[in-house]
């Protein structure tokens, strides 16, 4: 048996194959309301907030975006990819650059953007296609590390200093010259591309990845053949990663070499890990929980990671669910312990 | 020719201390099936370490010997620690898991880290003395590298002594092979894991400690010299000390020579090696292939 499926094992979830597989037990209300509340959040109160307020709500959008097209692969596909930033830097580079020599509408550069992640990690996807678990979280790392170095040492796309854009004046016909447009647009985008990722989720082809995830022998029993998988997989959440790297391009008018970093290729997966690798909604979290935590600390007494490596620590030893079913895990543990605690009575 | 020996002195120099993250790397990689994250920050502590204990004196000879060691035993306690606290926690879970607890590890001893030292460079002063250079058919090497290559060596044959010739490591590589059946016939697979991970921290820690001396001391010290160690445990083949050593050096005496010659194209070479040689060879050049891996 190949390792992948050795990486996130059943024990993760423990809960029924079926279950697991079938993605949302119910398009449950709770859970309509909230995305509705979020939405409108986003779309109608943010924006009138403080400049800086929106612009750090903007990023976290972005972030989470990032960290669901990451999670598409590490956690549905159980494909662990340590080179997420390299679609994510590549399509914000590629906005960047285009936007330097032409004056474009936002979308056909958004859109550039996404090809250009998407290409990436076809790429990628394909000349990784027989390597798997700890030897492919390496080359991607590596992947990675080369582009960072690339970028930071050649001087047609800034160096060390990166690009910066002004980006583009117009969206659509609109114009998002002002922080608030440019926000709500931001926003849009977000929320857009968001939905696409839960469509192929809720998509027979995410079906698919999770089979794969729990099975690939299986899958090609069942007449799939997983190499094509792995590499449609790689190319949708490329895609969106560029797309988010694009959008990032926009609302922070800079992109560095640091955008290569292998830590912003560890961050979605931490973010991942922290929401919940299994829900679709759990890298949202995720990046929620990683964004205020960074946002509060940062300059303050305490580093950031020290909190971050400590939840993330506990999380992985306590809640490997992620906060996403915190409930659940405290239900189960409550029944187990009443069970045991039945049992022992019945035996005294 | 003075230029080749100078580049061969420096390449064993950094893959030296390149290696003693590595071995530890892939040790632990053989029994627990995880490249640890963590492992950068133990290098990165020793260096810190080193520098308190130095408390801020030039250091003589013997005394740098005996800072760099009671370094190195300081991060083998925080190594004894993470492992009652953490690590034994995460043998039994995915690997995913345990990749991320890693991680998590990593940001842990870089904040702190970041909260006893800050984040401005530290460094360690020692004596010329340590550092002279002599001159060795031309070439000007300096004392330090030959001493760290001599240590470079000397931890790869004890790690070799102590894997292919003592009963530990009879338990170690039959743990490695299988746990479970190593279990059976009595080996405590646990201790095992136990020591070898305190025994790659504790090579971690020295590794930190000598760098100490060559590199700015900062918390991102941890990461710059694991990706190359990672580079190196894959391109050694994962688990096995003699690819790694072997690795470590040929690839830092390229990197010493393109650092001089071709400088745009240094440490892309580790990268640029490591994706070549997992794609050509996935098992790494002395590595085994797994059963239906």
């Amino acid at each position: 048996m190949s390792k992948v499926y050795e990486m996130l094992p059943e024990s993760v979830t423990r809960r029924s194959a079926t279950v697991r597989l079938r993605g949302p037990r119910t398009r449950s209300w709770v859970w309509r309301i909230v995305t509705v509340i979020v939405v409108g959040y986003l779309l109608l109160v943010v924006p009138g907030e403080r400049g800086a307020t929106v612009f750090l709500i903007a990023n976290t959008a972005i972030l989470a975006l990032f960290a669901l097209s990451t999670n598409l692969l590490v956690g549905h596909a159980g494909i662990v990819c340590f080179g997420e930033a390299v679609f994510y830097g590549l399509g914000s580079y590629a906005a960047s650059l285009i936007s330097q020599h032409m004056a474009l509408d936002a979308l056909p550069l958004l859109a550039a953007a996404a090809a250009t992640g998407a290409a990436a990690a076809l790429a990628v996807g394909f000349i990784t296609v027989r390597i798997y678990g700890m030897s492919l979280a390496m080359l991607t790392l590596a992947i990675g590390q080369i582009c960072f170095l690339y970028f930071s040492t050649t001087g047609s796309v800034g160096g060390e200093n990166g690009l910066v854009t002004l980006g583009p004046s117009h969206a659509a016909g609109i114009d998002i010259t002002s922080q608030r447009h440019l926000y709500e647009f931001v926003a849009v985008m977000v929320v857009i591309a968001a939905a696409a990722l839960y469509w192929v989720y809720r998509s027979p082809f995410g079906l698919i990845l999770r089979v794969m995830r729990e099975d690939h022998v299986r899958l090609r029993y069942l007449g799939i053949n997983p190499a094509a998988v792995k590499v449609l997989a790689f190319t949708i959440s490329g895609a969106i990663a560029g797309f988010a790297g694009g959008l990032s391009t926009f609302a922070n008018q800079i992109v560095t070499p640091e955008v290569f970093n292998w830590t912003n290729s560890g961050s979605p997966v931490l973010m991942s890990a922290l929401g919940g690798f299994d829900s679709f909604v759990g890298p949202i979290f995720g990046a929620g929980i990683y964004s205020w935590l960074t946002d509060h600390l940062t300059g303050g007494t305490i580093d950031p990671n020290l909190v971050l490596g400590a939840i993330l620590i506990v999380v992985v030893l306590a809640v490997p669910t992620g906060v996403v079913r915190v409930g659940e895990r405290v239900r189960n543990l409550l029944a187990g312990y009443r069970r045991s605690h039945r049992a022992r009575r019945d035996h005294a | 020719m003075s230029d080749l020996l100078g580049w061969i002195a420096n390449g064993f120099a950094q893959g030296s201390m390149i290696f003693l993250i590595a071995s530890g790397l892939t040790l632990i990689f053989g029994v627990m099936r995880v490249l640890t994250f963590a492992h950068g920050g133990f290098f990165m502590l020793g260096a810190y370490l080193a520098h308190q204990l130095a408390g801020g004196a030039v250091l003589s000879g013997p005394k740098f010997w005996a800072v760099i060691v009671c370094g190195a035993l300081g991060v083998g306690v925080v190594g004894i620690a993470a492992e009652v606290v953490l690590f034994r926690r995460l043998y039994a879970l995915p690997q995913l898991y345990s990749l991320l607890a890693t991680y998590a590890l990593l940001l842990l001893l870089q904040g702190v880290a970041t909260l006893i030292w800050g984040v401005g460079t530290v460094s360690l002063s020692v004596s010329t003395r340590v550092t002279h250079s002599v001159s060795v058919a031309g070439a000007s090497i300096s004392l330090y590298s030959i001493s760290l290559a001599v240590i470079g060596i000397a931890v790869a044959l004890m790690l070799s002594l102590l894997v292919y010739r003592t009963s530990f490591g009879t338990s170690l590589r039959a743990t490695a092979a299988d746990r479970q059946m190593a279990s059976v016939l009595g080996i405590n697979v646990k201790f095992v894991f136990s020591v070898t991970f305190v025994l790659g921290v504790l090579l971690a820690g020295l590794g930190g400690g000598l760098a100490a001396q060559v590199y700015a001391i900062t918390p991102d010290l941890a990461v710059a010299q694991l990706i190359q160690a990672f580079a190196v445990v894959v391109i050694g083949g994962l688990g096995s000390v003699w690819g790694a050593y072997v690795a470590a050096i040929a690839l830092s005496t390229l990197d010493a020579y393109l650092v001089t010659q071709y400088q745009h194209l240094a440490t892309f070479s580790f990268f640029a090696a490591m994706a070549f040689i997992l794609l050509l060879r996935p098992q790494g050049l002395f590595g085994r292939r797994e059963a239906g891996a």
